[in-house]
């Protein structure tokens, strides 16, 4: 009777044992892929930012107005252009 | 014995009846009645919020441009519980950041920078007047500045200040400085503080622009950590939704260059120029002058807010004789060769006389040589001729009067005039004494251009979702037929002989062909009209064998001319000649007299 008490018992601490580690096992499972999800989160975040900064940068460095004032002296606008037609003489001068 | 053996086992029954009944009672008093405040309490303990606020949506040109967007800057705070050095050692390193902060943005303003040690001298002297103003604020967190860039927060920081740090906010970032000031609107505080959009697209679509914000709740342990799996990092988009318009780029910058030098050139007030895609309606560029500027509109006058080719109204003067003879044509009232039988001279309306603008007169003068030589009487002709309810059906078929239903802001209906006597309907044929906006001017005169179908003008192409991922364009939209197709190819050739042998002929250039009117009118103020200025307009398209852009040129009091033949139309080839140019448009004259160089 003692015996059978004793594997009853043995058998019960055996299977909560078990289950104690599943769990802390799966739990600790998780939380690594909560922590590692997190950490592409923040980085895609920090990503996020870097184009936000990048994009406001190539606005800035290629805005007609601020560089229509810089280059002005060097900027030649097309002003008549040449328009050949079937009739034109392209070596003409 | 027997009596004392049953007495046990009830007393034990109703001991433990009498606990089982204490814990229900303590139970009923936790969970039912404490349970609510509990509930919060507990909520508190093991919760933590925050909040998540996206961007205002950002806003493009056609061509994938930046025209305004969102910018990062910093508040300078400073907790002064945390601070080891002094507050005049502080200051000292402090101000003379700051300085440097304020030149660049007077360089970028425009500013005089010529007298700069004198200027430094005194912003130095400002910006530690209000450093020490704002470390004695009986406060432990004060704010010493704000409009600090990264690359300032940088340099702020490698000082290393005990106690100074620095809090995030976002402002709208103008690429282009003030471009399309008058189409974009701006951002700024409504009565709550909270951003909001004003005028243009700003203002009529600052609900789509408007970033969402959301508050979210973490579990947490009872020290306040976030329990595993839970972080704070908001994966969905809260931005607002982007905005791509119709107007490009490079054409918006060249009709505002353009503008800006024949207001120099012709000495006018103000001025306008519209050039829109004729097919989709599809507005290339917008712009009026004078302008403002959205990052400082607080520096402006309020006036200068509004769009004035959506809210201005103006008379049109003779470009308004193209829809005149329109109506006229569609009506079969007249043709181009039906001759004026009544302009020998000037017309007696009741006790006004009507002249021709040089007081010359050509009997029999046909409807094709009137509209060509802006003749008064005879546009009186054509609109008698169709009647007074004919000519007036026709104007609120050509949208006069109506709204745009652009997304812009300041988009309603206008006056139209309800008395329509001999003298409104005789003024009403030759553009005086009626009301319209530029932009409705440029929507009816498209009509013609477009085979007489009237298009919605378009200003927005699409709108992007960041919060579904989704893109929506906008379609175009023909609006009604206004007149006939046969109509619309009549008067356009009219207007093809109106640009080569009008007024404005000596401008005219042979190699596209351009379909055009010249109109200058006189401007109405209070009890009559201004004397000595005009309104010099030019509306044209072009190529007129197949129309690509209709464009509207405004020039509101010219000094060197009064006439728009002298001033609005040179203005306008100009212009044309560089949009064939950025919209690869070939030349469609049969006969072009090139030269090669």
């Amino acid at each position: 009777m003692k015996k059978l008490i004793a594997f009853y018992y043995g058998l019960l601490i055996l299977v909560l044992a078990s289950q104690a580690i599943y769990t802390v096992y799966k739990l600790g499972g998780t939380v690594g892929q909560g922590e590692k999800l997190g950490l592409l989160q923040q980085q895609q975040q920090t990503l996020s930012q870097q184009l936000q900064v990048l994009r406001e940068t190539y606005s800035r460095a290629t805005a007609l107005t601020p560089l229509a004032e810089t280059v002005e002296t060097d900027y030649q606008p097309i002003q008549k252009p040449i328009i050949l037609t079937v009739s034109s003489s392209v070596a003409s001068r | 014995m027997p009596e004392q053996h049953s007495l046990r086992p009830r007393f034990v029954f109703l001991s433990i009846m009498l606990l089982f009944l204490g814990v229900i009672s303590r139970l009923f008093y936790w969970q039912v009645i404490e349970g609510s405040s509990l509930k919060k309490v507990v909520e508190n303990q093991a919760t933590k919020e925050t909040t998540s606020v996206g961007r205002r949506g950002n806003i493009y040109t056609a061509d994938g441009q930046l025209l305004v967007g969102n910018t990062d800057l910093f508040h300078l705070m400073a907790d002064k519980t945390l601070l080891t050095l002094s507050t005049e050692k502080i200051i000292d390193a402090l101000a003379p950041l700051l300085v440097e902060r304020d030149l660049n943005e007077e360089a970028s303003d425009g500013g005089e920078l010529v007298e700069r040690e004198q200027r430094v001298k005194t912003l130095l002297l400002a910006n530690t007047a209000y450093l020490h103003e704002r470390f004695n604020l009986n406060s432990t967190w004060v704010r010493l500045s704000s409009r600090i860039n990264r690359e300032l927060r940088q340099k702020i920081e490698t000082l290393q200040i005990p106690g100074i740090y620095f809090e995030e906010y976002q402002t709208r970032f103008y690429p282009e400085a003030s471009m399309a000031a008058h189409l974009t609107g701006f951002v700024g505080k409504n009565e709550t503080g909270e951003d909001t959009g004003y005028f243009g697209i700003e203002g009529a679509l600052n609900k789509e622009l408007q970033p969402q914000m959301r508050k979210n709740r973490f579990l947490t342990d009872a020290l306040g950590n976030l329990l595993g799996g839970e972080n704070t990092i908001e994966t969905r988009s809260l931005d607002g939704r982007d905005i791509v318009l119709t107007i490009r780029r490079d054409v918006q910058f060249l009709i505002e260059q353009e503008l800006k030098r024949g207001l120099e050139r012709y000495g006018a007030v103000s001025g306008e120029v519209i050039v829109m895609e004729v097919k989709t309606g599809n507005i290339l560029g917008l712009a009026a002058w004078p302008n403002y500027d959205q990052a400082k509109y607080y520096d402006f006058a309020s006036e200068l807010y509004k769009n004035p080719s959506l809210t201005h109204l103006y008379e049109p003067g003779s470009t308004f004789k193209v829809l005149t003879v329109s109506a006229g044509i569609d009506t079969d009232a007249i043709t181009p060769d039906t001759q004026c039988p009544v302009c020998a001279g000037p017309r007696q309306i009741g006790q006004y006389t009507v002249r021709t603008w040089n007081d010359e007169y050509t009997p029999d003068i046909t409807v094709r040589d009137a509209l060509a030589q802006s003749n008064n009487v005879a546009m009186i002709y054509v609109a008698e001729t169709m009647g007074t309810d004919t000519f007036v059906e026709y104007l609120h078929r050509f949208g006069i009067g109506e709204a745009l239903h652009l997304d812009l802001q300041e988009d309603t209906d206008t006056p139209f005039p309800a008395k329509w006597g001999p003298i409104e309907l005789a003024t009403s044929s030759f553009g005086q004494g009626i009301s319209t906006t530029s932009l409705q001017m440029v929507r009816a005169v498209n009509a013609i251009a477009n085979h007489g179908v009237m298009v919605q003008p378009k200003i927005l192409k699409k709108v992007i979702d960041h919060q579904v991922e989704k893109e929506m364009s906008i379609p175009d939209r023909a609006e009604r037929r206004v007149v006939s197709a046969e109509t619309a190819q009549t008067v356009t050739e009219m207007m093809v002989n109106a640009a080569k042998h009008g007024e404005a002929q000596w401008i005219f250039k042979d190699t596209h062909t351009i379909a055009g009117k010249t109109g200058t009118s006189q401007i109405p103020i209070a009890g009559g009209y201004k004397p000595d200025a005009t309104l010099a307009s030019f509306i044209g398209f072009a190529p007129a064998s197949e129309p690509q852009f209709i464009m509207l040129v405004k020039l509101t009091e010219p000094q060197s001319s009064p006439w728009a033949a002298e001033t609005a139309a040179p203005l306008w080839y100009r212009l044309a000649e560089k949009l064939y140019l950025l919209l690869n448009i070939p030349p469609d004259s049969t006969t072009p007299n090139l030269t090669l160089e």
